[in-house]
């Protein structure tokens, strides 16, 4: 059970795919408009990187290593396929924020990453805990973003008004360039948090 | 030479049963989505005539209006109240805008409601706000066109102040629904 | 004996100048300008400038108190940040606007890259695109006298405009327009720009391309072929005249080299001319001097003179 906690605990923190690994940077900046895009993101990342691991852990005696990429890459790209037809067919309002960006969770270096560094490597039950870990990572960092720039660029935090009537949004967060601003300071604070920890 | 030969059909192998798996996904799915898009389709067209059946009619000739994706034509109790016109413009600031525009056969504009689009939060993408779509409702069938500032008359649309392009795109797209309307689908024609 | 002769190591010839003096001049220079804005706009301008320039200090001495660092605002350089900003925007902007655009300015455009001398881009210039993207509304209130005018760029830029008409270039020329507080008089400006010249605190290599620039890609593509009165506009109206001697010459964020300085002031000059013409907003200038902003690194690796000496590889 102790590996159980310690895959999660790898993926949501120590390795955290977006803010200690820096991996999947294009739908961190590109989908963070809203907290629920950033979420929304995440679980179909986490999804996508469960079902992967589990089946690149399954196969990992049988998949030669000359032609392991190609492999994998099959295997995402059939896990991506299934979750956009079936996003499509039952949550349709997720697929429509979303839709463009899940073609590209199968070139997200974090799926490919784990598929390489982890599931190829270890047994399919820590593997499994090991894609919720990092998906769930995914979807964390992804969401803080998210909500960042909800909150302040658009005035709501999962849809909803927080913000006081005389509150002006800051356009300029839901935008392209704010997605690196806000991203540029979480990284800080997290770096700081984790100085902080290491010193304790 | 062995090795090459064993390599190539594990992979083969693997994209044979992600095919397969695919197929059986595509299947399944294929009855849901479309079901999925003729709600969504429905939805944005009630926003515009409400309480309507919506029946597309086929083999237009658009060659001439090339915002207009397709003419639907609206019901209720068999008789025909409207239509219903799907637009994409490619005019706004980004990608196209998805939009639809409905027209009564008393004369009026009936609403437009925005579907799909990507342009700039806080600007253009107040487009899809009432406060604008709201303009629409009610307009005579005649040529529209935006101004800044309060529009005085009927003819004209109150664009979104910082957003005269995203304005200006829905408005022209607004008016080559009504043209065809006039040119093509008024009784009389 | 005087200070000019130290017993140390190499450079051995010292100018009085140091970076307070510098920016000293600067503020001289930009009073003028300053002058004006309040004439021009009254107390609200007054009020705009002043709560910039507190803001800008004030975020300056708290965050390097916060970070422990030296505290420097007694280099005048959180002033000359403050004032520029201030005079970027126009005068009608809510209270809170000129502190959030300092925070902006003076917190993450400066001190996170490291302070003085190591922003990447103009710090007011990058306050000013940020604000002016997320607060498009607010920032192009422009009036004068309390009526809503627009900008001589805006009615150029279209028939969207309708029902303003263009001021008479003398007005341009002196300032009695609607705009940003520092940027309506192209004579005071032009005096802070000569003096700073004067004073050699500036080169005349980036704004002497840039205003050039503009006035040939002014008669390029202005639409009206070779006419004074075009060139004239283009370079008189907006920020240009504000950008080009007061912004596009920082230091931090400007090339070291003569002919990187060329470079830099025609970019510019382009830019701001294909901004004004064919872009989403009126003005170009802030855009343009922080595009080239982002070249300056390249631009002075490419130019560094060569050293004396050297054999040929």
């Amino acid at each position: 059970m102790s590996g159980v906690m310690n895959r999660l605990k790898n993926g949501l923190v120590t390795e955290n795919p977006v803010f200690v690994q820096v991996l999947g940077m294009c739908p961190t900046l590109a989908v963070t408009t809203s907290a629920v895009n950033g979420i929304g993101m995440g679980l179909a990342t986490t999804a996508v990187l469960i079902g992967s691991n589990i089946v690149i852990s399954m196969l990992k005696n049988i998949i030669p290593s000359k032609v392991r990429i190609p492999a994998y890459i099959v295997v995402i790209a059939t896990f991506v396929t299934l979750i956009d037809m079936l996003l499509q067919a039952y949550i349709p309002s997720l697929y429509d924020a979303l839709g463009l960006f899940i073609p590209l969770i199968v070139v997200n270096c974090v799926v490919l990453g784990r598929a390489e560094a982890y599931a190829s490597k270890n047994s399919i039950f820590n593997s499994l805990f090991d894609g919720l870990g990092m998906g769930l990572g995914f979807a964390f960092s992804l969401g803080c973003i998210g909500l960042v720039r909800e909150v302040f660029g658009a005035g709501k935090a999962f849809g909803f008004q927080v913000m006081p009537n005389f509150f002006e949004p800051i356009t300029i967060l839901v935008l392209a360039p704010g997605a690196f601003i806000v991203l540029g300071l979480l990284f800080a604070l997290f770096n700081y948090i984790n100085s902080k920890k290491a010193k304790a | 030479m062995k090795e090459i030969i064993k390599n190539a059909l594990i992979l083969f192998a693997i994209t044979l049963v992600s095919s397969v798996l695919l197929a059986i996904a595509f299947q399944v799915t294929e009855e849901p989505i479309s079901v999925q898009k003729i709600k969504q389709r429905d939805a944005a067209f009630a926003t515009v005539i409400p309480d309507a059946t919506f029946e597309e009619i086929v083999d237009l000739d658009f060659s001439e209006y090339e915002k207009i994706d397709s003419v639907y034509v609206a019901k209720k109790a068999d008789e025909i109240i409207g239509y219903t016109f799907k637009l994409i413009t490619n005019e706004g600031y980004s990608a196209g805008i998805e939009m639809v525009v409905g027209v009564s056969i008393e004369g009026t504009i009936t609403g437009i409601d925005v579907m799909r689009h990507a342009e700039t939060p806080g600007l253009g993408a107040l487009a899809d706000e009432a406060d604008f779509k709201n303009q629409f409702v009610s307009k005579p069938l005649g040529e529209l066109s935006t101004v800044k500032g309060v529009s005085s008359n009927d003819t004209q649309i109150s664009a979104i102040s910082g957003a005269t392009i995203t304005s200006k795109a829905v408005t022209n797209a607004v008016n080559e629904a009504v043209t065809y309307y006039n040119n093509e689908l008024k009784e009389g024609n | 004996m005087s200070d000019l002769f130290v017993v140390s190591s190499s450079p051995h010839i010292r100018a009085k100048e140091n970076v307070s003096t510098i920016m000293r001049d600067v503020v001289i220079a930009l009073l003028p300008a300053t002058a004006f804005g309040i004439y021009n706009f009254g107390f609200l301008a007054l009020q705009t400038i002043i709560l910039c320039v507190v803001s800008a200090v004030g975020f300056e001495a708290l965050y390097q108190w916060f970070t422990k660092q030296k505290v420097t605002i007694g280099d005048y350089s959180a002033i000359i940040t403050g004032l520029l900003l201030g005079l970027n925007l126009p005068h009608t902007v809510p209270f809170w606007i000129p502190i959030l655009g300092s925070a902006f300015a003076i917190i993450i455009v400066k001190q996170l890259f490291g302070g003085l001398g190591q922003n990447f881009m103009n710090p007011a210039l990058g306050a000013r695109a940020f604000l002016l993207i997320s607060f498009a509304g607010i920032m192009t209130n422009w009036q004068i006298d309390g009526v809503t005018t627009a900008t001589p760029l805006a009615i150029f830029k279209a028939e969207s405009a309708v029902g303003f008409t263009s001021p008479q270039l003398i007005d341009l020329f002196i300032g009695g327009i609607g705009g940003s507080i520092g940027e309506t008089s192209a004579i005071a400006l032009i005096l802070g720009g000569l003096y700073l010249l004067f004073r050699k605190v500036i080169d005349w290599r980036i704004p002497g391309t840039y205003l050039l620039s503009v006035a040939v890609m002014a008669v390029a593509i202005g639409g009206n072929g070779f006419d004074m009165s075009t060139i004239l506009y283009h370079v008189f109206s907006g920020g240009l005249l504000l950008g080009a001697f007061f912004m596009a010459t920082d230091y931090a964020s400007s090339p070291v080299s003569n002919i990187g300085k060329i470079i830099m002031g025609v970019g510019c000059g382009i830019l701001t001319v294909l901004i004004r013409l064919y872009g989403g907003y009126p003005e170009g200038v802030s855009f343009a001097i922080i595009i080239m902003n982002l070249f300056v690194p390249l631009i002075d690796r490419y130019t560094i003179p060569k050293s004396f000496g050297e054999v040929a590889k």
